[in-house]
């Protein structure tokens, strides 16, 4: 008797509340399809454009390579164009790279589209000059003693930077570099770094804008006799760049009644996708 | 028209050179329970010249020495004149009688339309709300304002005011003089205004005088009744929702203290058993009202009131078994979310001189919002009684503490000086989080996170007033405030010009304008559709600037038929420092997480309006139709491209009506046609620079849903009194049907993902509630 009560209640209490749904018809939206195009190009890979196009929200997904599109890269008056590769579907010129420091314009022309364009400026390249590895910086919260690499990163000023951190280790029975994890010493740096699903550490130079700033990282401890190696990438991403992954990392496809979806980012004219670049800087303590 | 100021000013000005000015002065009330009489209209109908009861029902004009005929009107009041003979200052109270059930006052509409220098505004009393029967047979302030053009109720069901272009926090709701903040009992099913307790109201779409602030959006003053010196009263309702009693009277002999009281609370949760320990549902509301006045004499009031107010919901199960090893274990859950309100607050106002009148409130106003889950478990075997505990909790809070002054002078004839001050402490809790867990030794380990993110900020606020009349019918209410407001790391200090103008045309029309701004240092954090019980606040900072917001409105009032008033006007909104949600998810623990939640941007509204009102008589309601074009533009948000507001509802027809048949029998409809609000659905779909399928959000709101139309009927039926001694309990019982047309009116709409691996989108559904919703009522009158 008193299962039936609560359930009476509870259907009447939800009743009351919960919203009910009706489907709407696909056809009254504007459905569209659009020129797409990607590239996340870096200082040391000759770019590579993937120009696809878009499926329409109301139709089935099918996003077919667009090859005939006559797709430039162009920095001041020097202009690149690139070809289709029917192997991977993309554009890209073997002789072209992109260079630091300097701007880009994209333009892609494909029949039947309004012609897509966007525009990057790649980040200059980081001096990590100083970079250390140390055998015993402390012990950890379990008392046991912990190395560390101090990183030593020279942030240009002026400028708002973007960084990728990405912390390798030798290992000397497979004989190649491994991913290790990026533990930071700083409580600030910690907190201020933003781990991706994917993996990436991504970082901002709000707490260290135009001076060198030491980040210490833990490292493995007790090397006596050994030589360790380590390797430090720091990508110096394009302000799209980072807030495309940020983006990507914070999607949501549907918002649900009450919130916005969070999108995508594009800085493509004329079509979705991105258009971004970065600076790598390698540094090898050994 | 700028002519006819001047020349009206300058009028003023001669006028005041030439003759004996003296001053007539004090207070308005009912004469049937002697209350305050708030917005009361006195006017001496020789010179035009008119001035209005302030929320002490206290009143001065300024009259040249000699005979006067004054006329005093008021909402739901019998107009009376009087011819008085007026050589020296003159303290004189006036009591109105109420209007009886079936007729109307034509002066009232009439003097209002002429001589009310605000536009955009709608005032009204206890008994305008009675008579509106909305959702679940409740009788809801929101509701009924939900019907002015330029008002959109968001969520269907919910008391949200989205008034020209603005969210539902950008609006000033007071409660005797208090801010009071969220939607109210029962997720905004009933706001925070108890409609028994109600006294008057008054609603601005538009510009404000400098009096107000704080806000920039509308502005909803709502004044409790005091308590009638006459009589102790009550009323009692119950319908589906809650039961609601209340009660006002005097307290003493000498009739000089006075209360209202009102209490309701939720009695559905009341039908399940409490008896049964093992599974328990826990959905309850309640709110309590005391408001206490005393006046020692006929120049002083001295007020103080309570209100709190509070949501519980969750469920609580208990598990006990036995194990083969002979192990008995209890296990408890408990998962659940509560938020309140409490406002106290105290008021003293004086008339210091036939010229002169002083009150100063202080109070504070808290909202805290709370979610809890706990698991308990005790376990008893050989090793004897073993407990553990774990616990978290998520709360967030606003507080305010405040402090105002309101000063009133009359000067010269033609000018009223008002002036004041408003001190506030606000003290936010955008949200914690807070862990608790202990084990059978005793040990206990606490954690909290979030309180970083808390913040105080101080505002202070210097305003004032000049209103000049005119013998030519022009009212000029010219004013300011100065506006600081000491946030995180940055104190902005902001000027409000407001300048409220009407001109008499004719006999009995009335041109109206106005201008003004208004800042907001507070933001909601509110999400897109809705404000939710869980939204917290914070503060503007180095980081977050305040909103802002200027309005200009054109209006033309005219009477068109005895006690029918049309109200047309055109208006011009610009926002800035508008926040808006963009999407990204973060736990609101992480410092200055609103800063990765919220984009700040600029936003314009501007529409027409026209509206025809009716508040008393046999027929009665108000009828009206709405355009309006409200968009905004943020830098990080639709790629910086303009889009329509969430609310944009482009056109709006409301009709309400209330028929008394007779005495014992009245009908009520309501009609409401509304374009369909934009939501944002994707338009096609792509791969991203990783492969993956995304949605490409082409532009946000970028598709509107269908049309929004409701018809709800109701009546209410007398019956027979139940006598008692000499008296009677008069008895009511109503039936109303919400949304008898049965359509689905949808508020929001999103996308359903297939399954199937060629197609991402199965479908679009929209959301919809209270299709055919039927509902009754009873109600004791004692």
């Amino acid at each position: 008797m008193r299962k039936r009560k609560l359930f009476f209640a509870t259907v009447i209490f939800l009743g009351l509340i919960t919203s009910c749904t009706k489907e709407l018809p696909l056809g009254d939206v504007n459905s569209q399809i659009r020129l797409t195009v990607n590239m996340l190009g870096d200082n040391l890979q000759s770019p590579s454009v993937r120009v696809t196009l878009s499926s329409p929200i109301n139709g089935t997904d099918s996003f077919p390579p667009v090859p005939n599109a006559k797709t430039y890269i162009i920095a001041g008056t020097d202009t690149a164009k690139l070809e289709y590769d029917i192997f991977f579907k993309t554009y890209s010129l073997g002789t072209f790279m992109l260079q630091p420091s300097i701007d880009y314009d994209l333009v892609v022309d494909a029949p039947g589209y309004p012609t897509a364009t966007s525009k990057l400026s790649m980040p200059q390249i980081i001096d990590l000059n100083g970079t250390v590895f140390k055998d015993s910086i402390g012990i950890d919260n379990q008392g046991f003693p912990v190395g560390g690499v101090d990183i030593v990163l020279k942030d240009p000023g002026a400028v708002r930077n973007f960084y990728r951190l990405t912390f390798f280790t030798w290992s000397t029975s497979l004989s190649e570099w491994e991913e290790a994890s990026l533990d930071f010493v700083d409580t600030d740096i910690a907190n201020a770094a933003q781990r991706n699903q994917n993996g990436n550490v991504l970082l901002k130079d709000d707490l260290f804008n135009g001076s060198t700033q030491m980040i210490r990282l833990y490292a493995p401890f007790g090397f006596a006799g050994q030589n360790p190696k380590f390797k430090i990438i720091v990508d110096n991403l394009e302000s799209n760049y980072y807030y495309y992954l940020q983006s990507i990392e914070n999607y949501q496809p549907s918002g649900g009644i009450f919130q916005e979806p969070a999108q995508v980012l594009t800085n493509i004219n004329n079509g979705v996708g991105i258009f971004a670049g970065s600076t790598q800087t390698e540094f090898i303590i050994n | 028209m700028l002519n006819k100021i001047v020349y009206a000013m300058l009028c003023g000005f001669a006028l005041e050179a030439n003759a004996q000015v003296v001053a007539l002065s004090g207070h308005v009330w009912d004469a049937a329970s002697g209350e305050v009489v708030k917005g009361a209209l006195v006017t001496d109908s020789m010179s035009a010249l008119s001035t209005f009861t302030n929320s002490s029902a206290y009143y001065s004009l300024a009259v040249g020495s000699g005979k006067h005929e004054i006329t005093l009107t008021a909402d739901g009041y019998k107009t009376q004149k009087m011819l008085l003979k007026v050589y020296r200052a003159v303290e004189k109270d006036f009591y109105m009688e109420p209007l009886d059930w079936d007729s109307t006052d034509t002066l009232d509409v009439l003097y209002h339309a002429r001589f009310d220098y605000r536009s955009s505004h709608t005032s009204g009393r206890q008994s305008l709300i009675k008579e509106y029967q909305s959702i679940a047979s409740n009788q809801d302030l929101p509701k009924y304002l939900q019907n002015l053009p330029g008002v959109q109720m968001g969520v269907d069901g919910m008391a949200g005011l989205y008034v020209r272009g603005g969210n539902a926090d950008q609006n000033l709701q007071m409660m005797d003089g208090l801010p009071v903040y969220g939607l109210g009992r029962a997720f905004g099913f009933l706001s925070n205004y108890n409609h028994g307790l109600i006294r008057d109201f008054e609603f601005y779409r538009g510009v404000a005088p400098a009096r107000f602030g704080g806000r920039s959006g509308g502005v909803l003053d709502v004044s409790y009744m005091e308590g009638s010196t006459k009589t102790l009263k009550g009323n009692f309702e119950f319908n589906p929702l809650c039961f609601n009693l209340t009660l006002d009277g005097y307290l003493d002999p000498s009739r000089k203290t006075v209360m209202s009281m009102g209490v309701r609370r939720s009695w559905l949760d009341l039908l399940v058993s409490s008896s049964n320990q093992d599974q328990e549902l826990i959905a309850n509301f309640h709110d309590l009202n005391l408001k206490v006045t005393h006046r020692p004499d006929a120049k002083t009031s001295i007020s103080a009131w309570i209100y709190n107010g509070r949501d519980k919901y969750g469920v609580n199960l208990t598990e006990q078994y036995r194990d083969s090893f002979g192990s008995a274990t209890i296990d408890e859950f408990k998962l659940g979310y509560q938020y309140q309100n409490t406002l106290a607050g105290i008021s003293w106002a004086k008339m210091l001189n036939s010229s002169t009148q002083a009150k100063v409130t202080a109070g504070l106003s808290r909202y805290k919002f709370s979610n809890s889950l706990s698991l308990e478990r005790e376990v008893n075997d050989t090793n004897g009684l073993q407990k553990a505990r774990f616990e978290i909790d998520l709360f967030n809070s606003i507080t305010d503490y405040i402090v105002k002054s309101d000063f009133q002078k009359t000067i010269g004839t033609l000018s009223l000086f008002r002036f004041g001050s408003e001190h506030v402490i606000h003290q936010f809790v955008p949200g914690v989080e807070r862990l608790l867990s202990s084990n059978n030794s005793g040990q206990t380990r606490e954690e909290e996170a979030g309180k970083i993110n808390n913040q105080n900020a101080i505002e202070n606020t210097l305003y004032t007033e000049l209103e000049f009349h005119s013998s030519t019918g022009a009212t000029i209410n010219l004013g300011g405030r100065l506006w600081t407001f000491m946030g995180k790391n940055k104190t902005f200090v902001r000027v409000e010009p407001r300048l409220l103008i009407s001109q008499a045309v004719g006999k009995t029309d009335g041109l109206k304008f106005s201008l003004g701004s208004s800042n907001q240092g507070m933001h909601q954090i509110s999400s897109v559709t809705g404000t939710l019980p869980q939204n917290g606040w914070i503060g503007s900072s180095d980081q977050f600037k305040p909103m802002r917001n200027w309005q200009t409105t054109l209006g033309y009032y005219f009477p068109v038929a005895p006690g029918v008033e049309v109200n047309t006007d055109l208006y011009y909104k610009w926002f800035d420092g508008l926040s808006e949600q963009n999407g990204v998810q973060v736990e609101n623990t992480r410092k200055d997480f609103w800063t990765l939640v919220l984009e700040q941007g600029k936003g314009t509204s501007y529409g027409a309006e026209i509206m025809l009102v009716k508040k008393y008589g046999r027929v009665s309601g108000l009828a009206s139709y709405g355009y309006s074009n409200s968009s905004r533009v943020f830098e990080n948000i639709n790629f910086g491209k303009r889009f329509p507001f969430r609310w944009d509802r482009r056109h709006k027809l409301s009709a309400q009506m209330i028929y008394k048949h007779s005495k014992k029998m009245t009908y009520n409809f309501s009609f409401v046609f509304m374009s369909g609000n934009p939501v944002s659905l994707p338009s096609s779909v792509y791969l991203d620079a990783f492969g993956n399928k995304v949605f490409d959000y082409a532009e946000r709101n970028n598709y509107r849903l269908p049309n929004y139309v409701r018809f709800d009927v109701g009546f209410e039926r007398a019956v027979n009194p139940i006598q008692y001694s000499m008296d009677a309990v008069q008895q009511f019982w109503g039936v109303h049907i919400y949304n008898i047309n049965a359509r689905a009116n949808m508020y929001a709409g999103e996308v359903i993902s297939s399954a199937s691996p060629g197609q991402t989108v199965r479908a679009f559904d929209g959301r919809y509630s209270f299709v055919f919703l039927p509902s009754a009522y009873y109600k004791l009158k004692f």
